[in-house]
């Protein structure tokens, strides 16, 4: 048998018996062919072995460490690349009961890490079913070693990503928030959802720098006068992008959950009020711009006008007649309901919506108010629109149509973002330049002159002109006379407008240092003056000579108000 | 036989070389991981420190910090002044000519 005679030359092999001298030889070359094949065998071996690890797959190294991948929610900057949210990495510590053996330990062992929970609540969530079961969101990596060096089985640590708004409260509103699974709630971080959640960067037109400052003067005058709250902007004219909007009270987005209904609520662009004698502006634009009106006409404002029951009566009576810059200067509102009837409804009303004030703004943010604008838009719904009753828009709707009128008469949307330099601005010419040069050399007579209702924004050298507005709030289906909410309106500088303010304060009180005045001109128009100031060096506007006659001829040759010569200057 | 052998010497000559190659690839595939996981946690340590940086220099707290401890307040308007209110050096022509000529005027 073949195998046999194998095994006995393995054998031999191996362990040989003393060979007969005649088979040796054959048993030597036995050795050779086996020690052949056995380097061969050993040979294909490594080869094949070689060939296998040189082609197999490399093992894939998973990540241990925290990441931010590409896809981390974008950052929103203001327009000069200042951070006001953004996404950071954080440790969330959590606990998996299936592997606690011993709960009640291992909650008196963690429970001094852990302080937003106490022990009866650690346990609870220490013995409740699943396998996710979260005990801290914010941890800290101090807090984060603490607790791995206890080295509690059933207790782990998972990275995660936190949104975070380093500026507080600064244009909270603007901003808005996120939900726990970092999902736009409010604000921009709603509206831009999408493209923050693709992980690009969103820049708005918010100059945090000047934020701070509006903030600032807005919250002294409100504290001032004891008032409610209030709300306030800043319009670039030439561009309509808002560089600074403010709603107080305001809230900390970082803790969003703690704050009130109240807080939340964003008076710039989702409240809509009757905004009050800041409409003459507009009345007056109109008037000028159809001819139903022009500079040379007057008209007698002593008698009240008897409408539908009620009274049109001035805040002080004027006496005889009076022209139109007299009517804005002096904020008549017989004045102004006498030109609205030379207007006429339907007129007004076209112009009113050309200005964008009877559609909700196209402002980027869900925190958007609607108009309420009267059905029937009668002879005296004209009257009363006149002087800023009977129709309530946001405040960010008034600033954009006022910046039309008070600046070179195109009417721009305002925005949020930052515009691309590159991308030309959709401007809709509302008002011719003679209309607008007229305008604004009128608010500007408003601050300026002694008879204005807005002396107190005076900001010397800057030009500023503006309007103040003081309208009842509406309570009970009617006004409440003791409650007001004043605001007034600022461009400047008055020769050439860069730039718009709007401030509102809700419900001051008259105080001493204030004669217990509660008006626009006593409550708002001190503030305006400080912005200006503050802000005027940071924007580039340089105070104005008003004798040069490059900056003289963008105003009206000076006017008589008062039977005097009105001037413009401020130095 | 002997071609035998040759092919085998080959063949594990072949296969040491892709093993190496392999090595190599797979060390540096090692030192690429490395590399991104140390840019992803510096990535991340950027994204702290820009925060907490914002956070330092939020103009509120500037504003606050330069009224209390520097006493700093707004630009006055009389403190600006337009460019050409400036007086300007007289220009080197003048000074040359003033000189009596280029050669006489030490630059």
């Amino acid at each position: 048998m073949w195998h046999f005679k194998f095994l006995n030359i393995c054998r031999n092999l191996l362990w040989p018996s003393h060979p007969e001298p005649s088979k040796s030889r054959k048993i030597a070359v036995h050795r050779l062919i086996f020690s052949g094949f056995a380097m061969l065998l050993i040979f294909v071996l490594i080869g094949a072995q070689s060939i296998a690890l040189a082609v197999s797959k490399t093992k894939t190294y998973k990540h241990a460490y925290t990441t931010i991948d590409d896809r981390v929610r974008g950052a929103i900057l203001d327009q000069k690349g200042r951070i006001l949210a953004s996404t950071v990495p954080v440790n969330i510590l959590y606990a998996d009961p299936k592997h606690i053996f011993n709960p009640r330990e291992v909650a008196s062992a963690l429970l001094p890490y852990v302080p937003k929970l106490d022990k009866q609540t650690l346990m609870k969530r220490l013995t409740k079913k699943g396998r996710f079961i979260e005990l801290d969101r914010k941890l800290t990596p101090k807090r984060h070693s603490a607790i791995l060096q206890l080295g509690l089985p059933g207790i782990y640590v998972k990275p995660a990503t936190i949104r975070i708004y380093p500026q507080g409260r600064e244009a909270a509103h603007i901003i808005g928030a996120v939900d726990r699974d970092n999902r736009g709630i409010a604000g921009i971080e709603k509206s831009q959802n999408e493209t923050l959640s693709s992980g690009e960067n969103v820049y708005l037109s918010i100059d945090t720098g000047l934020q701070t400052i509006l903030r600032g003067s807005l919250d002294t005058q409100i504290k001032k006068f004891e008032a409610l709250g209030g709300a306030a902007l800043i319009i670039n004219i030439n561009t309509g992008e808002i560089i600074a909007a403010t709603s107080l009270p305001d809230f900390d987005p970082n803790h969003i959950m703690t704050s009130t209904d109240v807080a939340r609520f964003n008076q710039v662009t989702k409240g809509v009020y009757e905004m009050g004698s800041v409409f003459k502006v507009l009345n007056t634009a109109i008037a000028l711009e159809t001819g139903a009106f022009d500079m040379q006409g007057t008209i007698d404002v002593s008698k009240p006008i008897r409408v539908a029951g009620n009274f049109i009566n001035d805040y002080h009576p004027i006496k005889g007649s009076i022209g139109l810059a007299e009517i804005l200067v002096r904020s008549s509102n017989i004045g102004s309901a006498h030109i609205s009837q030379l207007i006429g409804p339907e007129t007004q009303k076209k112009y009113m919506k050309q200005l964008g004030l009877l559609a909700a703004s196209p402002i980027e943010i869900v925190e958007n108010g609607i108009p309420l604008v009267p059905e029937n838009w009668s002879h005296i719904t004209a009257m009363t629109v006149s002087f800023g009753y009977g129709l309530s828009v946001s405040m960010v709707q008034a600033a954009a149509a006022i910046a039309a009128a008070g600046g070179d008469g195109h009417y721009i949307a305002p925005t949020l973002l930052r515009r691309n330099t590159n991308e030309p601005i959709k401007k809709v010419r509302i008002f011719s330049t003679e209309t607008s040069m007229a305008v604004r050399s009128m608010m500007r007579l408003v601050v300026s002159n002694k008879i204005g209702t807005g002396k107190f924004a005076d900001a010397p050298g800057y030009l500023v002109g503006g309007k103040t507005g003081t309208a009842e709030k509406v309570e009970n289906k009617g006004f409440n006379r003791k409650a007001n909410r004043v605001t007034f309106v600022a461009t400047f500088p008055a020769n050439d407008p860069a730039y718009l303010i709007m401030m509102m304060v809700d419900e001051p009180v008259g105080q001493q240092h204030s004669y217990n005045y509660a008006t626009a001109g006593w409550v708002v128009a001190p503030a305006i003056k400080d912005i200006v100031n503050q802000t005027a060096p940071i924007l580039g506007v340089h105070p104005v000579d008003i004798t040069k006659p490059e900056n003289s001829q963008n105003l009206l040759p000076p006017l008589i108000l008062d039977g005097k010569e009105a001037v413009y200057a401020s130095f | 036989m002997r071609f035998v052998l040759l092919s085998c010497l080959i063949i594990a000559m072949l296969g040491s070389g892709l093993y190496f190659a392999k090595l190599t690839v797979d060390e540096q595939y090692r030192t690429l991981k490395k590399l991104e996981q140390e840019i992803s946690s510096q990535t991340e340590h950027n994204y702290v420190l820009k925060a907490e940086w914002t956070f330092l220099t939020r103009p509120e707290r500037l504003l606050r910090l330069s009224n209390s401890l520097l006493g700093m307040n707004s630009i006055t308007p009389e403190r600006i002044l337009p460019i050409s209110s400036i007086p300007m050096r007289r220009s080197a022509t003048k000074l040359i000519k003033n000189a009596g000529g280029a050669k006489n005027v030490a630059f």
